[in-house]
């Protein structure tokens, strides 16, 4: 006991101890802070790539019958299905929705729901997006909550002549 | 008791061996003009300018090269623009280009691009259907200026830049049977 305290009350080397204190802080902030960004980069790029597929599932499932009479009308169940095929063929994920580079698991999408209504044409899809740090010492799952919607009132015709 | 004679260190004797070996010019014969520079006060004021001078030069460094990443980040700014832009109308045409030329004058940056990786539907018009991909290529020559002498051209470092963004046209188009 004696040992131990009187080690502690020793100044000698504490300006050592003082500078590995400080890069240990350092380098966790810097890891924290490069984590950070990696997953705020990962989450716009996902939100990205959905919200084009929501786009594009509504564009295809409009109906132009109703369009050319001035109605803007949508096919909600072909719209569900068509954003469901490009989840699969567009964004390369296996049927529960996982996503990988090579081998490596990247994020897992998990949709909460879908609300597709044919008047007005809108595609809502509110979900969540599931991911790992690469940092083995900040463990545990980040969720990532999205609503991504889209609309689309256009009832001019479309398409080519 | 009786006290010993002692010499004291500028004793003549001491003076006689220093003078033996400081040589042809001792420490204290310099030339007029230089013995300034023995004269140690002030120096860590000059310390100080020098120091400084070097902190300037590099910062000097650090923010000519930061424009080496600003003109890379516009470039990439540009080809995100002209793919959304591309993504939405579904076709390379005139909006497409338009863009091009406004972000060009914002920038100041004269970049090529190229439409690579794409299969038109509608060749003639360039229109790219629904979930079809492509890809927009834009290269660009940075100079960056190592010196700007008065007598001569500056002398430059041509830096090729290079960015590559693929798109997703998210237009439907109903084509003819």
């Amino acid at each position: 006991m004696g040992n131990f305290k009187q080690m502690i009350n020793n100044r000698k080397g504490d300006v050592f101890l003082f500078i590995l204190i400080l890069v240990f802080f350092i380098l966790t902030l810097a890891v924290i802070l490069s984590e950070y960004f990696r997953i705020e980069s990962l989450y716009q790029q996902a939100e990205y790539v959905i919200q084009r597929g929501v786009n594009s599932s509504v564009e295809y499932a409009m109906r132009d019958d109703y369009r050319r009479d001035g109605y803007s009308r949508m096919d909600s169940a072909l719209a569900q299905e068509t954003l469901y095929a490009y989840f699969y063929e567009n964004m390369g994920l296996d049927s529960e929705l996982n996503k990988l580079a090579g081998n490596q698991w990247v994020y897992q999408l998990e949709v909460e729901r879908i609300d597709a209504t044919d008047n007005p044409p809108c595609l809502t899809l509110a979900g969540t997006l599931k991911t790992r740090s690469i940092f083995n010492f900040l463990s545990g799952t980040i969720r990532l909550p999205f609503t991504i919607s889209s609309v689309n009132i256009r009832i001019e015709e479309g398409g080519s002549p | 008791m009786k006290a010993g004679k002692s010499v004291s260190a500028d004793a003549w004797g001491a003076r006689a061996m220093n003078n033996r070996h400081r040589g042809l010019w001792g420490r204290a014969s310099l030339p007029r003009p230089f013995q300034k520079l023995l004269n140690k006060e002030g120096s860590s004021y000059v310390d100080l300018i020098i120091k400084t001078l070097v902190v300037i030069t590099l910062m000097a460094t650090v923010i000519s090269f930061l424009g080496v990443f600003t003109t890379y980040l516009n470039l990439n700014h540009m080809c995100r623009r002209v793919v959304r832009v591309a993504e939405l109308e579904g076709k390379i045409a005139e909006p497409v280009y338009d863009v091009f030329y406004r972000l060009k004058q914002q920038t100041g940056l004269s970049p090529e691009m190229t439409v690579e990786e794409v299969a038109y539907c509608d060749k003639q018009n360039q229109k790219i259907q629904l979930r079809n991909t492509f890809t927009i290529t834009m290269t660009y020559s940075h100079a960056f200026t190592l010196f700007r002498p008065s007598f001569t051209a500056p002398i430059q470092i041509h830096i090729p830049m290079r960015v590559s963004i693929t798109g997703m046209s998210e237009k439907y188009w109903k084509l003819p049977e």
